[in-house]
């Protein structure tokens, strides 16, 4: 496992929030002489999971499909730390990274294990640490509830050693992601 | 399938397999709804996101129905994405007609543990809330993956404690109530934690010998660090 991290932004349209975080986010980790990667995923072409099957015993742990997602799983399959960036949709991720997110099944293995008493998938790459950063507009408190237990679930499955759900409102966005960074960045 | 009835159901399948779980269940859906007097019409949510159907067809159908049902796949850990795309372009394009219908869903995963479909389930609720819809509640069910698109009606007592489930569901969304927690008990199944290891060894078993008929020698290769 190397010292990366991956930066995944879902947003789209407005992109006054989503530089305001990855810009900070990126001075901080450059500031600290860390490595990562940042893919905007409104750029980029991913294909929805049409579940085919393909990826389990025609193609094993490669979609099918040849879109941009490889160069993502590319980055994403040796880095330790992933970050998540999304405007809060119906307490989820932005339609488009979630498509992207869906085919990160990929970096399980098809075999079963038991682990901290789950029964989940093996790992087919190192594990990791989750940080995920959703924005919404005014006091939502189902919404954040719901992307907080998405994370976890997420954390749970990708079987990260650590991991943060950190739910942002625009208006308080300054303050409250330079309290999580300090959290996080020694990761 | 269009049938006649008193209220006006509008399911929609968030699966890309037109003949997988989720389908299978909204097809019991339908047609215990029309036994209980109901009409209703099935739409997937693929068909708009590739074009195949318009949106606007689809918000008149949503201005017909009294209520709106979800029938979708559990995709990494929640709705598949492009349920979400509808929901996003739904939001945008058809807030009057949504207003005030109904909304309930149905979330099915592959593990064994309905518990998982919570954020599925949770995120229909929020879409019912960004909406101005009303809540009606879901089901989780875990295990779709044995089910594989096969009827109701052809599993013997698994399909019948589910068409159960359903028909209690039924019962609550006729006279306006929420989907009751009595539905969702019928379609739990405890495992031990103590069968954890020997349930993921018969699975690796059958794992094993399908990659050794398919040939396959190596189905834990890192395609990604080569």
């Amino acid at each position: 496992m190397t010292d990366q991290w991956v930066i995944l932004d879902g947003f789209d349209g407005d992109r006054r929030t989503a530089d305001a975080i990855g810009g900070t986010l990126r001075e901080r980790l450059e500031s600290m002489g860390k490595q990562y990667t940042a893919f905007r995923i409104s750029d980029l072409h991913i294909a929805p999971c049409r579940s085919c099957g393909a990826c389990g015993y025609k193609s094993p742990g490669k979609c099918v499909v040849n879109d941009d997602l490889h160069q993502i799983l590319r980055a994403v399959a040796p880095c330790s730390v992933l970050v998540f960036l999304s405007p809060i949709r119906f307490g989820g991720y932005a339609s488009k990274l979630k498509m992207a997110l869906e085919k990160f099944m990929n970096l399980g293995s098809p075999y079963f294990t038991v682990t901290q008493g789950k029964l989940l998938h093996r790992l087919r790459y190192p594990a990791k640490a989750l940080l995920s950063i959703g924005v919404t507009e005014g006091e939502r408190v189902a919404e954040a509830e719901t992307f907080q237990l998405l994370v976890r679930r997420n954390a749970q499955n990708l079987q990260c050693w650590r991991h943060k759900a950190v739910v942002l409102q625009p208006a308080a966005l300054e303050a409250e992601l330079n309290g999580v960074l300090e959290e996080v960045l020694p990761w | 399938m269009v049938r006649r009835g008193g209220k006006r159901l509008l399911l929609l399948i968030g699966s890309p397999r037109k003949k997988g779980t989720s389908r299978s269940f909204a097809l019991t859906f339908e047609a215990l709804a029309f036994d209980a007097g109901c009409t209703s019409e099935v739409e997937y949510a693929y068909d708009y996101f590739d074009g195949r159907r318009d949106l606007a067809a689809l918000r008149e159908r949503i201005a017909e129905a009294d209520m709106i049902g979800i029938f979708a796949p559990l995709y990494y850990d929640t709705l598949p994405g492009v349920v979400v795309w509808l929901f996003e372009q739904l939001e945008r394009v058809a807030r009057p007609a949504l207003l005030g219908k109904g909304l309930f869903a149905v979330g099915q995963c592959s593990y064994p543990f309905a518990a998982l479909n919570e954020p599925l389930l949770a995120s229909c609720r929020c879409f019912a809330a960004a909406t101005d819809m009303a809540w009606l509640g879901g089901l989780g069910y875990g295990g779709g993956v044995l089910i594989d698109g096969a009827p109701l009606e052809q599993l013997g007592t698994k399909g019948e404690k589910i068409t159960y489930a359903f028909q209690l569901a039924i019962a609550d969304l006729l006279v306006g109530q929420p989907i009751s927690r009595r539905s969702q008990d019928v379609l739990m199944v405890r495992i031990p934690r103590l069968l954890y290891w020997p349930l993921a060894w018969l699975m690796n078993l059958r794992i094993s010998l399908e990659a050794r008929r398919q040939g396959v020698p190596d189905l834990e290769r890192q395609v990604y660090l080569e």
